[in-house]
């Protein structure tokens, strides 16, 4: 059976497609991804819900930043089951290709014809039989080379057809990785050396077609991406000779093996300091809804409201500020705590010191600065004196906002504020 | 219940008790919420969509581009697996620093108030049977 170019392209890609491994390296693996990422958006609200429980500002804080997060997370999950369903079509067209390239062998439409080959005499013949028989080789002839001609066209469609059909499942895996393509570079030409597109014919990759030397910039209208050398024989990849330029993204033919690091990641960064941002939410929260919402730093001492009801601070200087946090306690979660203990209402040097120094309650504003979390052994850190002093207001002034007000947002400080973590936030 | 203060004025006694009894309750949320957490690190920790070498796809020019671009996309959802655990053990050390806190608070606020109590009990006893006589 003889193949033309066209033909050979085909089968040379399709002997490198696996549609069975598209199907489970991809499809099955991404399905279960959005398994396992549906269970921890369960685990986020189960935990949102149960924050609610406790109360205060944290509690609904707490709850808005889970189920938000959760909500992100829920988006995520649709973005990477469209890439499911995009490797499910992308093997789905494997087998279809593959089905239409067999069913040109089998169909008796296209099935290929004998090669009648060169006339041959026979010097028996008599003139009638020699004609005879010259036409019926013509015809046997001209009936292969349209066969011929037929199947290298159905051969080109169903090529064109598989290419096409992985426009969509492109499109999807773009969306998902958010690497913008490069910018295509109009110096090169249009292919390069190793590189015969259709016309090319069946044999060894051309010299340019060296692995991971093309890239997205063909020069041509559309970027081609590298692929691993063909075996000799096998035919040659639109594109992929030296008039390839190289795109910085582009991975090599084993990058799997080392796999680059993404800097680009749609995740955004949250990293270290995403912490931050919990931490803060989490201890700043801690000390404003449990704490000082609460009352009992805003009590006894503090002259402020306990249990709704406001009375006068009853153990200034003798008693260190109730519900003290020390900074080793929340350790690495104050970061905004003097304005988390900043000034609530009108008063000045008020209640809400995060980390206040136990020796603000001696101060002249004792009063107000009682409530402040204050270290047992002592002052503490620049958050610690922050709610005590005048700094505390001056932090408010800054932001702009009261503490409430962070908090009663929409519970984004969770995430938000510093660097809100990718998936999460 | 309603004390005085050294200072002539009134300390409710019973919200503190509430607040400390939030407290307890605050505790046993506290370990739903991290229980919770942990199930959803635990569901993902270490896992990642394994690779399809990108020759899969076939090796025509949009073949090659897809493998390309699912070799990112992977990387990707990997990445934001890993991103994801990273935040929900944040969100899970958080609330262990929330719980912590509460904790210390409630060590100070129990100390706080004995010390109160006796200074209320020396009022009572210096004015002869207290104020609340």
């Amino acid at each position: 059976m003889t193949r033309g170019p066209e033909r050979l392209r085909l089968d040379a890609a399709l002997a490198e497609a696996d549609e069975a491994v598209v199907r489970g390296n991809g499809e099955a693996e991404w399905l279960s991804a959005t398994y396992r990422l549906r269970d921890v958006s369960r685990a986020l609200r189960v935990a949102a819900n149960a924050g609610l429980g406790i109360g205060g500002q944290t509690g609904p804080a707490m709850f808005k930043a889970m189920r938000r997060s959760a909500d992100h997370l829920d988006e995520r999950i649709a973005l990477f089951n469209e890439g499911r369903a995009a490797l499910g079509s992308a093997a789905d067209t494997i087998s279809r290709v593959r089905e239409q390239r067999d069913r040109l062998d089998t169909d008796p439409e296209t099935a290929a014809l004998t090669d009648p080959g060169e006339f041959r005499d026979d010097p028996e013949w008599d003139d009638e039989k020699r004609l005879r028989e010259q036409s019926r080789h013509t015809a046997a002839a001209s009936a292969f080379a349209d066969r011929e001609a037929l199947r290298e066209q159905r051969a080109r469609e169903i090529a064109e057809e598989f290419d096409r059909r992985y426009d969509e499942p492109i499109a999807v895996m773009k969306k998902i990785h958010g690497i913008p393509d490069p910018e295509p570079e109009t110096v090169s030409g249009d292919g390069g050396a190793g590189g015969g597109g259709r016309g090319s014919v069946p044999g060894p990759r051309g010299a340019g077609g060296t692995p991971g030397t093309g890239g997205l910039l063909g020069g041509g209208p559309h970027p081609t991406y590298a692929a691993d050398p063909v075996g000799p024989g096998e035919g040659t990849d639109p594109g992929s000779g030296p008039g390839g330029g190289t795109d910085g993204t582009t991975l090599g033919p084993d990058a799997g093996d080392e796999p680059t690091v993404l800097t680009t990641a749609t995740t955004g960064g949250s990293g270290g300091s995403s912490g931050t941002a919990v931490g803060v939410g989490l201890g700043g929260g801690a000390l404003l809804g449990g704490l000082a919402k609460g009352g009992v730093l805003r009590g006894l001492t503090g002259g402020a409201l306990v249990g709704g009801q406001q009375v006068r601070a009853t153990a200034r200087s003798q008693t260190r500020p109730l519900g003290g946090l020390s900074r080793s306690a929340v350790s690495g979660t104050l970061g905004r705590g003097s304005v988390v203990g900043a000034p609530v209402s009108g008063r000045p040097a008020a209640r809400g010191g995060v980390g206040a120094a136990s020796s603000a309650g001696r101060t002249s504003t004792g009063r107000g600065t009682a409530a402040g979390a204050g270290g047992r052994s002592g002052t503490r850190g620049a958050g610690g004196r922050a709610g005590g002093s005048p700094t505390a207001g001056r932090r408010r002034d800054r932001d702009g906002s009261s503490d409430h007000e962070h908090y009663d947002d929409d519970g984004s400080d969770w995430l938000d504020d510093e660097a809100a973590p990718g998936v999460l936030g | 219940m309603v004390a005085i203060g050294p200072d002539g004025m009134p300390v409710n006694m019973g919200a503190i008790t509430q607040l400390l009894q939030e407290l307890r309750i605050d505790n046993v949320v506290i370990a739903d919420i991290m229980s919770a957490l942990a199930d959803g690190v635990d569901r993902v920790d270490g896992y990642e969509p394994a690779q399809v070498p990108e020759r899969r796809f076939g090796t025509l020019g949009n073949g090659a581009a897809l493998g390309h671009h699912t070799e990112l996309a992977r990387r990707a959802v990997r990445e934001a697996i890993l991103t994801m655990v990273h935040d929900l053990q944040h969100y899970g050390e958080g609330v262990d620093t929330f719980r912590k806190g509460f904790n210390v608070a409630d060590q100070h606020a129990q100390e706080d108030l004995a010390h109160i109590a006796a200074e209320v009990g020396s009022v009572r006893s210096a004015t002869d049977g207290g104020l609340d006589r």
